[in-house]
């Protein structure tokens, strides 16, 4: 792979790990918070809304910290990317509705995104490197060879 | 890609995603902040349910009712007589109602959706601070508005 490929990758790796671990630590540690904020989609039923609130959080944070460490990328990448489908989707669910509450993406940062289109575009420029590491996951500062 | 990296990128994803939902088992069952299965204010209930027909007498009889749905549905309609006191807007709005709820004799709240309890939440919050006697009515406004009961809607303006 070329220099200039290995310094794409590392960029969209470290920029995703970033990003993973940021948006999550909160959410792991006061999951009832995250829990409204889920349930403010009223897409789940509500037996399921604590429970697929923690899954999310939790794989938020181990992809962010596998992507950090450059450990099995290209499966973290994938799972980033299934996030982030299922995010743009939900954004763009709350946008047709015409839901106009905070989407619960970031830590304390309530009212400054609001679910929608915007965050549904945002969502999809953050698809572009979870797309680019599953196909080239780089090896430069990794703790492990990526396959 | 070949094939046999195809297959390992997935089983690593599936592996990724039941090692998350294992630790986040493991976290809430040993964080004291840990969440359960449902939220205490179902699961733990510190308020009494209340079907519709009861919910209509005990108006009749002078209880407070409580729209615990978002402000914008409160606002398009609400069992009439009814004050909106929600999750979202509870520090702002509860210490405005807290005299006129004190002056109650029983408090019913509504409102229900797929994902959410809104007025289990208001109704555990109000017994925490020690109301006496709050109710859950197990209905929707919807329902309650099927049956003909008495409801303040918002006039559609003839332009």
């Amino acid at each position: 792979m070329s220099t200039i490929k290995q310094l794409i990758s590392i960029g969209c790796r470290l920029f995703l790990a970033w990003l993973f671990i940021y948006a999550s630590y909160d959410k792991v540690w006061y999951p009832a918070g995250f829990a409204v904020s889920v349930g403010r989609y009223e897409v789940l039923p509500l037996l399921l809304v604590q429970p697929l609130s923690v899954l999310l959080a939790w794989m938020e944070l181990l992809v962010g910290f596998l992507l950090l460490a450059g450990v099995w990328t290209r499966a973290a990448a994938l799972c980033s990317a299934g996030l982030l489908v299922m995010f743009t989707g939900l954004m763009l669910y709350a946008w047709f509705i015409g839901a106009g509450y905070d989407c619960g993406c970031f830590p304390g940062q309530a009212g400054e995104h609001a679910a929608g289109l915007e965050a549904a575009f945002r969502d999809i420029i953050m698809l572009l490197p979870a797309l680019w590491l599953t196909w080239l996951p780089g090896r430069w500062l990794t703790l492990k060879r990526t396959t | 890609m070949s094939e046999s990296i195809f297959k390992k990128t997935i089983l690593r994803a599936l592996l990724i995603v039941a090692a998350a939902a294992l630790a986040g088992l493991f976290f809430n069952l040993l964080a004291p902040q840990g969440l359960g299965l449902l939220p205490p204010e179902v699961s733990r209930p510190l308020w009494k349910p209340v079907s519709m027909t009861d919910a209509a007498d005990l108006r009749e009889n002078g209880a407070m009712f409580i729209d615990a749905r978002d402000p914008g549905d409160y606002k398009q309609a609400h069992i009439r007589g009814a004050v909106n006191l929600n999750r979202e807007e509870w520090d702002k709005l509860y210490p405005l109602l807290e005299e006129v709820l004190r002056g109650a004799p029983t408090l019913v709240v509504y409102g229900r959706s797929r994902s959410r309890h809104p007025a289990a939440w208001v109704a555990q919050r109000l017994r925490e601070l020690e109301f006496a006697d709050v109710r859950v009515m197990q209905a929707t406004f919807e329902q309650w508005r099927e049956a003909g009961l008495p409801v303040r809607a918002k006039r559609r303006r003839n332009n």
